[in-house]
C-alpha cells in the first residue's frame, strides 16, 4: 500500500506530460483537463494496489485497463464520467511521452547490442515481423469468418 | 520501502523529456512521406523515440561532455522507470477505448483466441534462418516466441538460467527492449500495405510489450476514422491481454515443443548440406 502511494507521485509525473501534450497538440487549456487527471490516477491507484496483492503474469498497465473496464461496465454516472474525462486527453498524447522516456532510457544500451551479432539483429526484426504478420493474418481470417470485417 | 527520494534526475528528466515532446510535437510536428499513391505517415512520437535514443547513445554523451554531465545514469534509470508509470496511464486509456467497444471486442474474442497461433509463425521462419546463420539450441530460445517477459519465464523454468535456450531468448528480448520500440511503429505505419484489414493488423499489435503495442497502434490508427481508430485501439489492447494470458501457455505446450522438431528438421538440412 505503501509503496502504491509512493509509486502514485511518478504517475502524476506521467499524467502531467501526457496533459502537456495534449495542450500543446490541441490547444485544450492545461486546467481543463483536472477532471482527466482524477479519472486516470484513481484507476492507476487501484491497479497499483491490486497488482501488490493479486500477482500474475499480467503486467501493471493490463491490470490499469482491466480495473478502468470493470469501473465503467455498469451503465452509471461513474461511467460517464470516466469516459468523457479519459477521452479529454488523447491515446496519441499519452503515447508520446511514454516513447520519450522509452527512446532515453535505451540509448546507453545500445553498447551492449553492438556487443551481440548483427545476426542477432536480423533474427529480431524477422521473429517480430513474423509475429505480428502472423497474429494479423489469423485474425483477418477469423475477423472475415465471423462477418466482423 | 520508500527512500527518500532524489529530485534532481527528476528534475532534470522531466525538462528533458518536455523539451523532446516540444520539437516532436510542435516543431517537427506529422510528416508524411508519399511514394507514388502510397503515402506513410511518420508520427510525432516516432521522432520522440528517435530523438530520445539519439540523444542518450552513450557516443553523444561521451563527445559533448557538458549533455554527459547533465544526462547520467541516473536519469537514464528514471526514465527507465517513467516508461512503466507512463504505460499505466496508456492503460486506463485503453479501458475507456473498449467499454464504447465491448460488443466487439466481445464478438472478436474467439479469432483472438486463435491469434496467438500466429505467433508461432517465427518458428517456420526464423529458425532455418538462425540454423543457417550457425546458431546452436540458441534458436530455439530465440525464435519460437516473442521473447518477452513471459517467454524468459517459460524457457528459464524449462531449460534453466545460462542454457543456450536461455541466452537465445535473452539476446531476442534485449534487441526487443533496445530497438522493438521503434522497429513496432514502422511495422504499424507499414502493415496497412499488406492489404491486410485494419482492425486484423490491430490485432497484430498487440503481440509484443506494452511499448510495443503503443507504438504499433498508435502509428496505425492514425490513418483512421475516429471511429475506426477507437474500435482498432480495443482490439488491440484486447489482443495484448490476451496474449499476457494465453502466450505463456501456448508457449510451453506448442511453441517450443514445435520449435525442438523445426531445430532438429534444419539441422539435419544442414548437417546433410555441409556432408
Amino acid at each position: 500500500m505503501l509503496k502504491s502511494i509512493h509509486d502514485m507521485k511518478f504517475v502524476f509525473l506521467a499524467l502531467a506530460l501526457a496533459i502537456f501534450t495534449e495542450t500543446l497538440t490541441t490547444g485544450t487549456p492545461l486546467f481543463s483537463m483536472w477532471d482527466s487527471a482524477v479519472a486516470m490516477s484513481v484507476i492507476v491507484f487501484l491497479a497499483l494496489v491490486t497488482k501488490h496483492y493479486i500477482n500474475s503474469p499480467l503486467p501493471a498497465f493490463a491490470y490499469a485497463t482491466l480495473i478502468g473496464i470493470a469501473i465503467c461496465l455498469p451503465d452509471t454516472v461513474i461511467r460517464t464520467f470516466f469516459l468523457d474525462s479519459i477521452g479529454k486527453v488523447g491515446f496519441l498524447s499519452c503515447c508520446v511521452p511514454l516513447l520519450a522516456f522509452a527512446g532515453l532510457s535505451v540509448g546507453g544500451k545500445m553498447e551492449e547490442l553492438k556487443k551481440l551479432s548483427w545476426k542477432i539483429v536480423v533474427l529480431f526484426l524477422v521473429v517480430s515481423t513474423s509475429c505480428f504478420f502472423g497474429a494479423s493474418m489469423i485474425a483477418q481470417i477469423g475477423f472475415t469468418m465471423k462477418g466482423i470485417i | 520501502m520508500t527512500k527518500k527520494l532524489d529530485l534532481m534526475p527528476v528534475i532534470k528528466t522531466t525538462l528533458i523529456v518536455m523539451a523532446v515532446i516540444f520539437v516532436s510535437q510542435v516543431l517537427i510536428g506529422k510528416q508524411v512521406i508519399s511514394f507514388g499513391s502510397v503515402s506513410i505517415p511518420i508520427l510525432p512520437m516516432l521522432f520522440a523515440v528517435m530523438i530520445g535514443m539519439a540523444i542518450s547513445l552513450v557516443v553523444v554523451r561521451d563527445k559533448i561532455k557538458l549533455w554527459g554531465k547533465v544526462f547520467t545514469e541516473k536519469e537514464e534509470s528514471f526514465a527507465s522507470n517513467m516508461v512503466g508509470f507512463s504505460l499505466l496511464i496508456l492503460g486506463t486509456q485503453y479501458a475507456g477505448m473498449i467499454i464504447p467497444n465491448i460488443d466487439n471486442i466481445l464478438e472478436a474474442g474467439v479469432p483472438l483466441i486463435f491469434q496467438e497461433l500466429g505467433n508461432l509463425l517465427p518458428i517456420f521462419i526464423a529458425i532455418p534462418l538462425a540454423v543457417k546463420f550457425g546458431l546452436g539450441r540458441e534458436a530455439i530460445g530465440a525464435c519460437s516466441s516473442i521473447s518477452r517477459e513471459p517467454s524468459i519465464a517459460v524457457v528459464q523454468g524449462k531449460y534453466g538460467t545460462g542454457t543456450p535456450e536461455y541466452i537465445g531468448v535473452l539476446a531476442i528480448y534485449l534487441c526487443g527492449s533496445v530497438i522493438g520500440t521503434l522497429w513496432f511503429s514502422v511495422l504499424g505505419s507499414l502493415g496497412s500495405l499488406s492489404g491486410l484489414h485494419p482492425l486484423a493488423l490491430a490485432a497484430g499489435s498487440g503481440v509484443g510489450s506494452g511499448s510495443m503495442l503503443s507504438a504499433a497502434s498508435g502509428a496505425l490508427v492514425s490513418t483512421l476514422s475516429p471511429d475506426m481508430a477507437a474500435q482498432a485501439l480495443s482490439i488491440a489492447a484486447a489482443s495484448n491481454l490476451l496474449s499476457s494470458v494465453i502466450g505463456a501457455l501456448s508457449l510451453t505446450f506448442i511453441g517450443l515443443p514445435l520449435a525442438e522438431f523445426m531445430y532438429k528438421i534444419c539441422n539435419k538440412k544442414e548437417v546433410a548440406a555441409n556432408a
